[in-house]
């Protein structure tokens, strides 16, 4: 993530005043990362969009609350997960009971894949196949970091199915990408 | 030969692909965004306005009320309002009220509730004593009144000789 620069620091105070200049040069600068995340948690661009619409109303309300100590990058994506995540569960609010019955196994390692290269698109491609249940828990756990807890407490579930719920995440995965790869040495 | 790769370097492998993510958004979504904010801002302005207005109304209403009660209190002087006879009389009657009210709710009560008692049936007793009382009340208030008047030029006789000397100073004369 981008140090916060002097620059930076003096926009946000600008915003803070309700500058609308300075917001719309916040949002210029950020809303490329903020739009990738919100389409990486819906997997839908139309539901992106309302995510991202909802998720910089929220940051330029309450950006006063933001410190300068924080990075400002990271404030921006825990918001827009945020959003996304109230997005998530008022839409599939069902969701996860039916995914648990889907995989069995639960491995402890991957397979190599260090010698086959995935690109950003086709990891994003497999992850967008989990069911949605696992796709949840791994993206927040995996690519934004959150703890175990704070999944449970965001998702509403039980701290144990946070955990299983990745460890079936990492299978589900594993197969997925162990068939491109095969079919990628086919061709 | 497969070499086995552990969770978090696997983790780390994905974290890291998606470091830097960034796909441009539709232009309309900034438009979409920064209409809704002018609009927020618009209804926020309006409520400010809208509760100065009201903080002023109320403001003004209760400048309005004190001069009111200001001007009020200015055209009725303190002078002291000569008090003649009826005067007297009301106040005897004020005095004997509790007494003539019992009389006159002993008299009335019967027939009225003769009268009423098919229709007031089933409500509140509260309510159907009330016309009842203000029967009584209003058949009471007239009569004393005649009464007492009529008994005045009498009392006003026994006086006759006397000068009563009252916060007014009335002179009653015959």
């Amino acid at each position: 993530m981008r140090a916060m620069e002097a620059a930076d620091i003096h926009i946000i105070e600008r915003c803070k005043k309700g500058d609308s200049n300075a917001q719309r040069q916040v949002y210029a600068r950020y809303s490329s990362m903020m739009f990738a995340v919100a389409i990486r948690y819906t997997n839908a661009r139309v539901d992106a969009e309302d995510v991202m619409q909802e998720a910089w109303i929220k940051v330029f309300r309450h950006i006063k609350s933001f410190s300068e100590h924080n990075s400002f990058e990271g404030w921006l994506r825990r918001i827009v997960v945020n959003t996304a995540i109230t997005h998530y569960r008022r839409n599939q609010k069902h969701q996860f009971q039916l995914d648990i019955e889907e995989v069995h196994a639960t491995p402890n390692d991957f397979e190599a894949f260090k010698e086959i290269d995935f690109t950003k698109d086709e990891l994003a491609k497999a992850i967008a196949q989990l069911p949605k249940g696992y796709g949840m828990v791994f993206k927040l756990y995996v690519i934004d970091g959150f703890k175990h807890k704070e999944i449970a407490e965001q998702l509403g579930i039980d701290l144990n199915t946070s955990k299983s719920q990745l460890s079936r995440a990492r299978r589900y995965l594993q197969d997925v990408l162990h068939a491109m790869s095969q079919r990628a040495k086919k061709e | 030969m497969q070499k086995k790769m552990k969770n978090e370097e696997f983790d780390h492998y994905i974290q890291s692909q998606f470091a830097d993510e960034a796909i441009t958004p539709p232009q309309q979504i900034e438009g979409a965004i920064f209409e809704a904010m002018a609009k927020n801002s618009r209804r926020k302005k309006l409520g400010v306005i809208g509760t100065g207005i009201l903080v002023l109304g109320a403001l003004a209403y209760g400048v309005n009320g004190t001069m009111n009660t200001a001007h009020v209190v200015t055209e009725t002087p303190p002078v002291a309002v000569p008090v003649a006879a009826p005067v007297a009389v009301e106040v005897l009657d004020q005095e004997e009220r509790p007494m003539q009210k019992q009389e006159v709710h002993d008299d009335v009560l019967p027939a009225a509730a003769a009268s009423a008692s098919i229709v007031l049936e089933d409500s509140d007793p509260a309510e159907n004593a009330r016309p009842d009382n203000l029967e009584a009340v209003a058949s009471r208030s007239v009569q004393p009144v005649v009464s007492n008047s009529q008994e005045l030029p009498a009392i006003l006789h026994e006086t006759d000789s006397e000068v009563w000397v009252m916060p007014a100073t009335v002179r009653v004369k015959e």
